[in-house]
């Protein structure tokens, strides 16, 4: 029997299949995206959750416990250069000048900076400026007034973390200024507590800035940010990608750049990670459009949440986890969970107001969450986490005294334990992630011996002696070493084809065998050449 | 000179020359490294059309997300939940409140509105203890009211209070199932009532905590058929099934040392009130009403574990063999806070239990099961048991009704905005969507 609307049903699908994803770029073209705390909670707490046993490749995958490997990896297994990331302090060490620096955009000219426009959240006011000087748009941040330099120096710390890993981030300074540097331009609007727009005058301005902490001379503390030159194309998303972008055809939960944040973000607390904190910027690079993705906002890290005090619980549960919900439902109440039991240490007051609820006492790297269940967090493989937990380890001590520098904390005490918490935490990153994948790094083949280096050891994140099993598949030829150096027997690698994979693993401190690296090898003249490095999932 | 030191140079040229070649040359024979950052990439640039097929399914509920998006990108760019905060804010300066009623669960839902007519007049300052209050309140189909009172407040913590009330409610639909506690669920009738009623009430706060209230009223009530048709005629030799007028004089002791009323942890309710009704106009009524009410709540272990429990006991005493009308008996079952009329017993529907007298037990155990800034939510298990009863001397242990079950409240600012309610009883399930606590 004829079923007339087969044919016709047929073609629409194959159409949605086959829509191009971005055959020609428009950069005109490319709509401005919106932010909002609310979609963003809806689509990741509400609509994601739900949908997600519909999407079947990741079904698939969650019966299979299988995880999909990233896509933005070179054939060496590393990110290479993209408009995401660019490689940074983990390809060549930069100096200490260099990581305080951050990115390279000026800070606003000492003098009248000209107020376009006001934002109030709760109390909380922010002002986006233009400075004479240089020309350019700033935005001003401020402290909540109940804990002075807590957030300032946790945007100003945090940003140039991320800058120095590899991501785009605006450039960010902490300054002083006095009221009467500011000056209103005539057309300054501000959304007030009431929803309405009303003009900002120089009379609102002091009357917000009464909920700022103010210094001693008078003067207010505030973190700067940079506004990116080009068009704001307002933020990308986590998940999926940016239609009509010709550079970025992958939904972003493919890629380890973006996956990888979750590792980088658990470093420095970052628990509002989440698209409404990124932003695209059309640019032109090489005289061509392209653009630009930027990750902004980072007054929610280290032990600062928005506006004052992270509380505990951030960092281990997403706003709304449904994993601890019905841990805390079918638990009765009974089940204390080790955050709440931090909290309810001295009366909920954390101590030091420049660092606030941030140590490591309760801290798992495996565990640690962010605001929102993002595909591309929950999607982290441990080579993804490999990948990113090199980048933390890339810091040494020295790298971050001076990076805590740049928060200009007046307390030394803040100081001290921020440098030291970030030390131990960087470590237990390190030591989590490394123990989790194969730690071999820097391979080398000198005639038909594989040497590397192993991290574990070069950062010191093990007594234990190291034991490494390795193997060619289906050859026969395998092997144990108690040193990261593999030498293979020239008779044996003759009896193979041109083209190998050689498999090696490290024993961890349980005694059990960790994750697999294959080096793909090719015979040449007098040895072997690595072609490729894959790290298992 | 020039020969030897030409000839020394071309040695030493040479000797560097072939030392680069050695450094160079040698070692790229013997080791093989490579550029960890090349763009060789081998992954597919985009996804393939068996990834995109495999999303599919969730394909038509995209649609509808990117829908509720655009509503919340609105939302927010145009600042909406500050706007309506906004008007409740400013509605509220003006003395009107509005708020959400419920009589079970929210298919029955209606709205109400609160009047301070001193505020909306701009008065309060020229007036602070002045009390001029109306308001209305609708559930399609369930009740509505009007009310409107006059009076003076105190305004320190100790003081003397009162107010002339007047009160107007009808409700088209109540069920009765008969009086006392071998009523069966099977033997419904449905009546519809109004009630009027004026009031004089007078109060003293002996403490913060304390307080002493008296009043006298007037009370009419008109009973008919109920809307809900085909449940038959009330039989008429039930008290008070032709309604009734009553002249009613009572005396209120409460002493609250709640922590946090709306969301108690600590503390405790005691209320006691006596009232004597005395039928006018040919009715025949006359009795005491005795009610006793205490309820404690205590954290167990922790904050966030709250054991909050209540006894309730009321007893209708009449003088001179004179009748007590039903309407005004001891009524169980349901959720039990207003607009409800019976107390809790959330295993039953509303007004499941009629009788003189009334005992009842209930207990909540209410524990956190997230939180997040102002807002939370409590799970709560609980256990009602109760039972109504018309003679002391008929009083059983026997006849105790108990019920069971859980919940979830959601909290904004410790106090609770929605709370989702499953009570199982012998007579079934009962769900219930409510605003409020039932204490």
């Amino acid at each position: 029997m004829r079923k007339p609307y087969l044919k016709p049903a047929a073609l629409f699908l194959a159409g949605l299949l086959l829509l191009p994803a971005g055959s020609s770029f428009a950069a005109e073209e490319l709509k401005k995206t919106d932010a909002s705390v609310t979609a963003d909670l809806f689509d990741q707490v509400a609509y994601e959750e739900g949908v997600q046993f519909l999407r079947l490749g990741n079904l698939f995958r969650k019966i299979t416990f299988s995880k999909s490997a990233a896509r933005d990896v070179n054939i060496f297994d590393e990110v290479p250069d993209s408009l995401f990331f660019t490689n940074r302090h983990g390809r060549n060490r930069l100096p200490a000048e260099e990581l305080q620096k951050g990115a390279s955009d000026p800070a606003p000219g000492k003098g009248r900076w000209t107020v376009t426009e006001g934002q109030v959240e709760g109390t909380n006011p922010g002002f986006f400026i233009k400075d004479a000087e240089t020309g350019r748009d700033f935005f001003l941040g401020f402290d909540s007034i109940d804990t002075p330099e807590l957030t300032t120096a946790a945007e100003s710390i945090s940003a140039r973390v991320f800058h120095a890993a590899g991501y785009n981030v605006p450039a960010y300074h902490v300054v002083k200024f006095k009221s009467e540097d500011l000056e209103v331009a005539p057309s300054a609007a501000f959304y007030d507590n009431t929803g309405f727009k009303n003009q900002l005058t120089k009379e609102k301005i002091e009357e917000l800035l009464l909920f700022v902490p103010r210094e001693d001379d008078g003067s207010f503390r505030a973190s700067v940010r940079t506004l990116p030159q080009g068009k704001d194309l307002g933020p990308f998303d986590f998940d999926r990608r940016r239609k009509g972008d010709p550079e970025d055809l992958l939904p972003h939960h493919y890629l380890r750049s973006i996956r990888g944040l979750r590792v980088l973000a658990s470093w420095v607390n970052h628990y509002e990670l989440r698209n409404g904190n990124t932003l695209d910027v059309l640019e032109k690079a090489d005289g061509k459009d392209v653009v630009r993705h930027y990750l902004i906002d980072f007054k929610s890290t280290l032990g600062s949440a928005s506006h004052g005090l992270k509380s505990p619980q951030m960092g281990h549960e997403y706003v709304f986890d449904f994993g601890e919900f019905f841990k805390a439902l079918f638990s009765f109440g009974f089940w204390e969970k080790p955050w709440q039991k931090r909290w309810d240490e001295n009366d909920r007051n954390p101590g030091l107001p420049g660092v606030g609820y941030f140590d490591n006492r309760q801290f798992n790297p495996g565990r640690w969450k962010s605001e929102l269940p993002y595909h591309a967090f929950k999607n982290l493989t441990a080579a993804d986490a490999y990948w990113a937990a090199k980048l933390v380890m890339s810091f040494t001590d020295g790298d971050i005294s001076a990076l805590v520098e740049t928060g200009k904390l007046t307390d030394e005490a803040a100081k001290k334990t921020l440098v030291e918490t970030l030390i131990q935490r960087r470590d237990l990153i390190g030591r989590y992630w490394f123990e989790k994948s194969c730690s071999l790094e820097n391979f080398e083949a000198a005639g038909y011996t594989i040497r590397a280096e192993d991290w574990m050891l070069t950062h010191h994140l093990t007594q234990s002696p190291r034991r490494y099993r390795y193997c060619v598949c289906k050859s026969g030829l395998r092997g144990t070493s108690d040193k990261p150096e593999f030498i293979l027997n020239s008779q044996d690698i003759a009896r193979l084809p041109d083209s190998f994979t050689l498999s090696i693993r490290a024993q961890k401190a349980d005694g059990k065998w960790g994750k697999r690296v294959c080096l793909s090898l090719k015979k040449q003249d007098g040895g072997l050449a690595i072609a490729g490095i894959k790290r298992e999932l | 000179m020039s020969l030897f030191l030409r000839k020394k140079s071309i040695r030493i040229v040479a000797v560097i020359a072939v030392f680069l070649f050695l450094s160079t040359s040698l070692p790229a024979a013997q080791s093989s490294s490579y550029d960890a950052y090349t763009r060789l990439v081998e992954n597919p640039k985009e996804e393939s059309l068996t990834e995109k097929a495999l999303a599919l399914p969730a394909w038509p509920l995209d649609l509808l997300r990117g829908g509720m998006d655009k509503t919340f990108y609105w939302f927010d760019r145009y600042h909406v939940s500050d706007k309506l905060q906004w008007v409740y804010e400013r509605l509220t300066d003006y003395g009107l409140y509005v708020n959400l009623l419920n009589v079970d669960n929210f298919s029955a839902s209606g709205l109400g509105a609160d009047l301070d007519v001193v505020k909306l007049l701009r008065q309060k300052g020229n007036f602070p203890y002045l009390r001029l209050k109306n308001g209305v309140g609708w559930s399609p189909g369930e009740f509505f009211k009007a009310y409107s009172e006059l009076g003076w407040d105190k305004t320190e913590e100790t003081g003397a209070y009162g107010s002339f009330y007047f009160n107007f409610e009808d409700r088209p639909s109540e069920d009765f199932y008969g009086i006392g506690p071998d009523t069966s669920r099977g033997d419904s009738h449905n009546f519809k009532s109004k009630t009027t009623a004026l009031e004089m009430r007078l109060g003293y706060s002996l403490s913060l905590h304390t307080d002493l209230k008296a009043s006298f009223g007037y009370k009419t009530v008109d009973i008919d058929d109920g809307e809900d048709g085909g449940k038959g005629r009330m039989d008429r030799n039930v008290p008070g099934a032709g309604g009734g007028d009553m002249l009613i004089g009572g005396l209120e002791l409460v002493h609250d040392t709640r922590d946090f009323p709306d969301d108690p942890h600590k503390g405790g309710v005691e209320r006691f009130r006596v009232s004597y009704h005395e039928g006018v106009d040919g009715y025949d009524f006359g009795y005491f009403k005795l009610r006793g009410e205490v309820s404690r709540f205590h954290e167990i272990f922790s904050e966030r574990q709250v054991l909050g429990g209540r006894i309730v006991a009321e007893h209708n005493a009449e003088v001179n063999h004179q009748a007590i009308p039903f309407f005004d008996m001891a009524r169980l079952g349901g959720y039990g806070a207003y607009p409800s009329l019976g107390d809790t017993h959330r295993g039953y529907q509303q007004n499941r239990f009629f009788g003189e007298s009334l005992l009842l037990v209930n207990l909540e155990y209410r524990y956190k099961v997230w939180e997040h800034r102002d807002f939370a939510m409590d799970a709560v298990l609980f256990w009602d048991e109760g039972q109504v009863f018309n003679e002391f001397s008929k009083f059983q242990f026997k006849d105790f009704r108990g019920s069971a079950g859980g919940g979830l409240r959601f909290k904004i600012l410790r106090k609770a905005i929605l709370s989702f309610e499953i009570a199982r009883s012998s007579e079934g399930t009962q769900i219930y969507a409510r605003s409020q606590t039932p204490f």
